[in-house]
């Protein structure tokens, strides 16, 4: 699979990295024709990178990824840091409070 | 997707050696002496405080050096020192808001305290312009992809 080798098609690929666009907000920022791009679309879609979702008279185009994994990932490493700083913290005063005693 | 987002629930639990009251107390009251702002927060360049206020409705925000406010979500279950719940929208609108609820729970001589996360079918379809906002994820992305290139 080589989906992404085409520069043109990396281009298409990587102006999605922000949120979803129709294909002529897409074709806009670049220097290619807009059944180019459409094309370019197919050719990602196809792959796997890229899928398509209809709004109104639009297609909008996103990334594919796993963003629910990566959703997991790193809110599972943010509750662990969070809860880890806490541990210290309550344990810190703990140690004070029964010092005091 | 925006079906396997609502059923993603995120949680996480830590054991204590603090009493329940302690622990709530530090969770909320004293969350200034421990949330580590300098990766946990909306501006975590100048993010300087941040505060929790301890009643239903009550705001947690964060505080910048230049005086700016950044709300997190709001306070909507206050059962001290037992459980608290808040909305999480951090960045974004109350609209896409996500619930978090913090549990306190005697165990042996100290304090098992857990976090629940959910309610991420709200992100709708800035799913996949939040993960990459929290992750800087665009490098990752692009590495998982360069596989597909070769």
């Amino acid at each position: 699979m080589a989906a992404l080798a085409d520069p043109t098609r990396r281009a298409v690929f990587e102006s999605l990295r922000h949120g979803p666009r129709p294909v002529g907000e897409i074709a806009r920022g670049l220097p290619v024709s807009r059944p180019a791009v459409s094309q370019h679309l197919r050719v990602l879609k196809e792959a796997g990178l890229v899928r398509e979702r209809r709004e109104g008279t639009r297609n909008f185009y996103s990334v594919d990824g796993d963003a629910l994994a990566e959703l997991r990932e790193y809110f599972e490493e943010f509750w662990e840091e969070a809860l880890a700083a806490f541990k210290k913290a309550a344990e810190k005063g703990a140690r004070y409070e029964s010092a005091d005693r | 997707m925006s079906q396997q987002t609502g059923e993603l629930v995120i949680e996480k639990s830590v054991r204590v050696g603090a009493s329940v009251e302690r622990a709530f107390q530090v969770f909320t009251e004293q969350i200034h002496a421990w949330w580590p702002l300098q990766t946990h927060a909306v501006d975590t360049e100048n993010s300087s405080t941040v505060t929790l206020e301890g009643r239903e409705g009550g705001r947690l925000f964060e505080l910048t050096t230049g005086g700016e406010e950044h709300v997190w979500g709001t306070v909507l279950a206050w059962e001290p020192p037992r459980r608290i719940g808040y909305s999480w929208h951090p960045g974004r609108g109350a609209d896409t808001a996500q619930e978090v609820e913090v549990t306190f729970t005697p165990e042996g001589d100290g304090t098992r305290v857990g976090v629940r996360h959910w309610g991420w079918e709200k992100l709708g379809d800035r799913l996949d312009e939040t993960v990459a906002s929290y992750t800087e994820g665009w490098d990752i992305v692009l590495s998982r992809y360069a596989d597909a290139v070769s």
